[in-house]
């Protein structure tokens, strides 16, 4: 079988870039090897991830799907008191920042409707695996796939699309080099939902709630609907194997603990769902681009979680993505040694300062929230938001490198 | 200017009054990852406070934990600002 485009993952990274290039009249092959609706993390938007929807027309559908409404995040220090409120803001060059929304997500269904989206707009889609990809010298021709029922087939393609998540497909194949750990590798993630949360009166209570205990010890309070709750605990591996607990245990023990006001917020906590955890899921990959291919979304980078940049990532990524293809196959000569070159850049651009962000909140605190407080509050909200990719970097971003950089100086001095 | 008699009136009015702490000894660890009072929320008003009472700019890459650990070092530390400024 032969495609213009093939995309591994049915993940928001793989369906965005799907839907963007149906707009241009490319044949376009998705292909997913697990059975949609499937389970996955992930469910806070950014704002201008709430503007990648838009951008796909989806608005409508995210409200009569009744996902809940995201006007901010709320984050309540060690304490429980003091917290930080970072509206969701929108961005017009002559109006400056407007109050905006975006959403937070029940990732089986937000999944399931962009899947479908991508079948209705056009898109091939296909239960199977991708087991191996196919090479011309350093070029990607193609896929073999396996489908459900075992039959393994070929797919050629002009261009391959990576957006396997976490898997990192082309990585593992050796196709790209290896994943480098992140900073924020040595965390473990424990996850579940619950009903019966306490949570904001009126419009407030769709927002995201961030529980920070210390350094790399904090939880989140994602609503997904009416009743329930997405909450989750992040802390350092260290930490997690000297408690010597199940996931269950340290679950319900660390909701109750934490942070006072979290435990406010769950009187009795009755759990929905099954109690997940995750680990070493921050790292990055350098060259993810090439002749015939280029990777989206997790499947080369995730930094952390703490400001839930990752499906933002892979839905701009994708729109990014789309249009650099369809430039790709408008040019008749096609001779670049790498047509994707500039599009790598520009994603490389985004995660980096983002990276300057957690590593700033993280690293120095005290700093940080001088800066996000009093000094370059609109940067920040900028930053927030997911305006990340300007050429030009905001004050906000140029003060954080330059304390990030003497963090590193330090540390590296002493 | 005094100003160890300025910062203490401030910690205890502001920070240490609203917690029921006390004022930590000039070696006591003044940041909350220390176990003090002060956490990145409050630190901020702090930090505008000083520049505007004592008349001196903290830059973005002052604002590092060793300026603020103790009582002492923020002495230190804004009193060298304030002898740069007169120089
Ligand atoms: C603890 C934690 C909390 C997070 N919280 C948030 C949050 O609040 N907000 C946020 O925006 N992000 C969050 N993220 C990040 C978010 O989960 C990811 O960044 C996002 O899902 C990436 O989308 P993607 O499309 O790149 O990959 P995925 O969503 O992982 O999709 C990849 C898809 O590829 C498929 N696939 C893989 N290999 C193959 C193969 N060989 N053949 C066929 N199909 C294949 C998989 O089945 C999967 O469906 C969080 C991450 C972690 C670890």
């Amino acid at each position: 079988m032969k495609t213009d485009v093939a995309i591994i993952g049915g993940g928001p990274g793989g369906t965005a870039t799907a839907m963007f290039l149906s707009q241009t009249g490319l044949r376009v092959t998705l292909i997913e090897k697990a059975q949609s609706p499937r389970y996955h993390i992930g469910e806070s938007l950014t704002g201008e991830c709430g503007n990648c929807l838009r951008a796909l027309g989806l608005e409508e559908e995210m409200t009569v799907r009744r996902h809940p409404v995201k006007y901010g995040v709320t984050v309540y220090g060690p304490r429980g008191k003091n917290a930080f409120w970072v509206p969701v803001k929108g961005w017009h060059p002559e109006s400056g920042l407007f109050d905006t929304h975006t959403w937070s997500v029940r990732r089986s269904d937000f999944d399931h409707m962009l899947f479908t989206g991508a079948a209705a707009r056009g898109v091939s889609v296909m239960q199977a695996e991708v087991v191996a990809p196919l090479l011309n010298g350093d070029a990607v021709r193609g896929v073999r796939v396996r489908t459900n029922g075992g039959t393994v087939e070929e797919i050629a393609s002009e261009v391959l699309v990576d957006a396997s998540g976490q898997v990192t497909f082309l990585s593992n194949a050796g196709v790209i080099g290896e994943k480098v750990r992140g900073n924020y590798d040595r965390q473990v993630a424990v996850f579940s939902q619950v009903a019966g949360a306490i949570r904001d009166p009126g419009a407030a209570n769709g927002n995201t709630l961030i529980f920070y205990r210390e350094k790399h010890h904090w939880a989140w309070f994602i609503p997904l609907d009416d009743q329930v709750v997405s909450v989750g605990v992040v802390v350092p591996a260290d930490y997690y194997r000297a408690k010597n607990e199940s996931k269950h245990q340290f679950l319900l023990r660390e909701l109750h603990q934490l942070n006072p006001e979290l435990a406010r917020r769950l009187p009795q906590i009755e759990l929905v769902e099954e109690v997940r955890g995750i680990s070493n899921y921050s790292y990055r990959i350098s060259n993810f681009t090439g002749k015939g291919f280029l990777c989206v979304g997790d499947s080369h980078r995730f930094i952390d979680p703490v400001f839930s940049f990752g499906v933002f990532f892979a839905m701009k990524e994708a729109e990014y993505a789309a249009s650099s293809i369809a430039s790709f196959f408008a040019d008749s000569k096609r001779e670049q040694p790498n047509p994707f070159a500039d599009y790598q850049r520009l994603c490389d651009r985004g995660q980096d300062n983002v990276q300057e962000l957690i590593d700033a909140f993280w690293e120095h605190p005290y700093a940080f929230s001088m800066l996000a407080h009093h000094r370059y509050p609109e940067d920040i909200i900028h930053m927030f938001a997911g305006r990340v990719y300007k050429e030009t970097p905001l004050p906000g971003l140029l003060a954080m490198r330059s304390i990030n950089e003497q963090g590193r100086k330090k540390r590296s001095g002493s | 200017m005094n100003v160890p008699e300025v910062l203490t009136d401030y910690l205890s009015k502001e920070i240490l009054a609203k917690n029921g702490e006390p004022l930590p000894t000039l070696d006591q660890p003044l940041l909350d990852s220390e176990g003090g009072p002060i956490d990145s929320l409050n630190m901020w008003p702090l930090i505008v406070f000083v520049e505007s009472h004592f008349g001196i700019k903290i830059e973005d890459t002052d604002l590092m934990p060793e300026n603020f650990q103790t009582l002492r070092a923020l002495i230190e530390f804004i009193e060298t600002k304030h002898s740069e400024l007169h120089s």
